[in-house]
């Protein structure tokens, strides 16, 4: 078997919560990321979905290597990322870029937009002033800007122009692995299609993989090949995402698509009770049971194990839905 | 069948600011109107005008840089627009309210939930103060917050983003309005809460017989909830119908733009964008708004802006090319 270019392993993060003003001291433990094992390809997209506080923005910022990992690994082309050893950070953050849900927050304004993006190029160095112009006026027309906007500023571009221009930076040092998070979802209709039209053509031509984090799961379906549900700090269910979408195994991603609403093609709704409980404060047994139309004694006293219910399908469940299309 | 009478009826509403760079158009002739238990979405992009449009008729339009240059604003036949501010004071909250995209920011962070309902209440109504708390915990009940009583002496930041949504609800009817105006009612809110919320609000609108103007760039949210569907592009109204017809056969192409660009669960390819950007509403170009991105423009599209004419029965469309035809 091929090594994947990114693999987790049981990785988790957990946040001191701390209390008191001047002698500050730890009184509980924020578990925002929980055990999440998952691997990506290169050249596939791995969506991962879930609500707020679920833990998937922590996520990413652990593959990006901005926040060190409590326990667990993550290996990029086999190399543990968090081992000096065997990775040079900075190096590793060459082949990994990301590009974030704001583009109004997420682009310096006072530079241009050509500084914006030549900016990772200078610091990896081992360009010419020309060189690097060149490259930045090349990658504005990959993503579909007027290379002749080079030299103007953020805030005479529109949302969906901004986060071209987010794009064109992340690509500038020719990652293999994107992680984008919401890039989407501040964006007008229109302009989302536009985006996802352009991350898919980048991908075709590039090669380029990406982690898409998203709320969204029509967006998520459409860019991804393979998806993660994110509960609480865990995947839920993972699989290919035809197979997620039309036979879904875990009751939460059931849930999940039913609110989604698609008109033509409507699901019988399942209505979940309540909201996501707070990850300070994780329910015993199966972290979903609280809130699960299908609960049952033994969801409330043991965690389920995430087990294979279908050929590259799993899901943490006692009791997977089976049947259904596929 | 014979419709009763509109509740709220506006008539070629213009809002228009005046800033240093000039007139911005951003509601232009507008017209639509919303009858007992009937749903009405105004659906657009942002700057199409869609907020502005339900700011003028609360009333809360800020003045300057905003005037509303022409038309009417009925409620039950009371043109609004020539109110003195005391009197529409009086009205708003009673017999028309609204509800925010983000009630962290529309509920008063220093107050308790229970004082600023009491305090609408007791605006509106000759009740004494226990008499107005009695009425808040009620409608808290009603929108179904569990442990009502303990809420009441809740402040916001102590709330969930759902609960918040629900006591911005409960606030809202708890004069029981005739008119409902929810601007964006589930944007902030994750998937499996939305559903929630507007399972809540069909309930209701059964329950009070109210009319619903529901401001959105959501068409799942369209789908689910309108009765008619109002579509709004550079601050002109440019389809309006059933949404039966919007569905099964959207007239204007921009419309018909919008629907493809969303993307549906089992769709992997074919999404296709609108390219280029709304125009600019301060010196709009003359002839069509929406030209430049049309697919179908004719050179006759440039010249002069085509009319809102029938295209069906209830059914209008402001396209020159259907104009044409029909």
């Amino acid at each position: 078997m091929t090594v994947p270019l990114l693999q987790i392993d049981n990785l988790a993060k957990a946040f001191p919560v701390n209390s008191g003003f001047l002698f500050q001291r730890q009184v509980a433990e924020l578990k925002a990321v929980d055990g999440v094992s998952l691997s990506l390809g290169p050249g596939e997209t791995l969506g991962l979905v879930g609500e707020s506080g679920c833990g998937k923005s922590t996520t990413g910022k652990l593959v990006m290597g901005l926040l060190e990992p409590s326990s667990g690994k993550i290996r990029f082309e086999g190399r543990d990322v968090f081992d000096t050893q065997e990775t040079d950070l900075r190096e590793y953050r060459r082949s990994v870029q990301m590009v974030f849900q704001d583009p109004y927050s997420s682009l310096n304004p006072r530079k241009t937009v050509a500084e914006i993006v030549a900016q990772p190029l200078e610091i990896i160095g081992g360009r010419g002033r020309k060189d690097t112009r060149g490259r930045v006026l090349e990658l504005l027309d990959m993503v579909g800007l007027d290379p002749n906007h080079a030299n103007r500023y953020p805030h005479q571009f529109s949302g969906g122009q901004r986060q071209r221009i987010g794009i064109a930076r992340a690509l500038a040092v020719e990652p293999r692995l994107i992680v984008l998070d919401e890039p989407v979802s501040a964006l007008d209709l229109s302009v989302q299609a536009q985006i996802i039209n352009l991350l898919m053509r980048l991908q075709r031509d590039l090669g380029v993989s990406y982690l898409f984090i998203s709320h969204d799961l029509t967006v998520v379906e459409y860019l991804s090949h393979r998806v993660a549900v994110m509960y609480l700090g865990r995947i839920v269910e993972t699989a290919e995402a035809d197979a997620l979408f039309r036979n879904p195994q875990h009751p939460y991603t059931e849930a999940l698509l039913s609110a989604v609403l698609s008109g033509e093609e409507q699901r019988d709704e399942v209505l979940l009770e309540g909201e996501i409980p707070s990850p300070m404060n994780v329910p015993q047994g199966c972290r979903f049971h609280t809130r699960c139309p299908y609960a049952q004694a033994r969801c409330r006293s043991e965690p389920p194990a995430f087990r294979n219910v279908a050929p590259a399908h799993a899901a943490a469940c006692h009791f997977p839905l089976g049947g259904g299309g596929t | 069948m014979d419709a009763p009478a509109p509740l709220l009826d506006v008539r070629g509403l213009s809002t228009h600011f005046f800033t240093d760079r000039g007139r911005v158009r951003a509601v232009e002739d507008v017209s639509f109107s919303v009858r007992p238990g009937e749903v009405v979405a105004v659906v657009g992009e942002s700057g199409s005008g869609k907020s502005v449009t339900s700011l003028s008729v609360m009333g809360l339009i800020p003045s300057p840089p905003g005037r509303i240059v022409a038309g009417e604003i009925l409620l039950e036949g009371q043109d609004l627009t020539t109110m003195r501010p005391r009197a529409l004071q009086a009205l708003r909250g009673d017999r028309i309210a609204m509800i925010f995209q983000d009630p962290m920011t529309s509920l008063d962070p220093v107050f308790r939930v229970e004082d600023q309902m009491v305090e609408t209440i007791l605006r509106h109504r000759d009740v004494t103060r226990a008499q107005a708390r009695d009425i808040a915990l009620a409608m808290l009940e009603r929108v179904h917050i569990p442990d009502a009583a303990r809420r009441l002496s809740a402040y916001p930041f102590e709330l969930s983003g759902g609960l918040r949504q629900r006591v911005m609800i409960a606030m809202a009817l708890s004069l029981k309005p005739q008119v409902l105006i929810a601007d964006e009612p589930t944007t902030a809110l994750d998937v499996t809460v939305q559903a929630q919320i507007l399972r809540l609000l069909e309930e209701l609108q059964d329950e009070f017989d109210m009319g619903i103007v529901l401001i959105t760039h959501d068409f799942g949210v369209v789908e689910r909830m309108a009765d008619r569907v109002v579509v709004m592009y550079a601050g002109r109204v440019v389809e309006t119908a059933d949404i039966a017809d919007i569905r099964s056969g959207a007239t204007h192409p921009y419309t018909r733009a919008l629907l493809a660009s969303r993307p549906k669960l089992g769709q992997h390819s074919g999404l296709s964008a609108i390219p280029g950007l709304p125009p600019n509403l301060v010196n709009p170009p003359p002839g069509c708004p929406f030209a430049n991105r049309c697919p179908e423009v004719i050179d006759a599209c440039w010249l002069g802006l085509p009319e809102l004419k029938p295209v069906g029965p209830r059914h209008f469309d402001r396209c020159l090319r259907n104009e044409a035809a029909s």
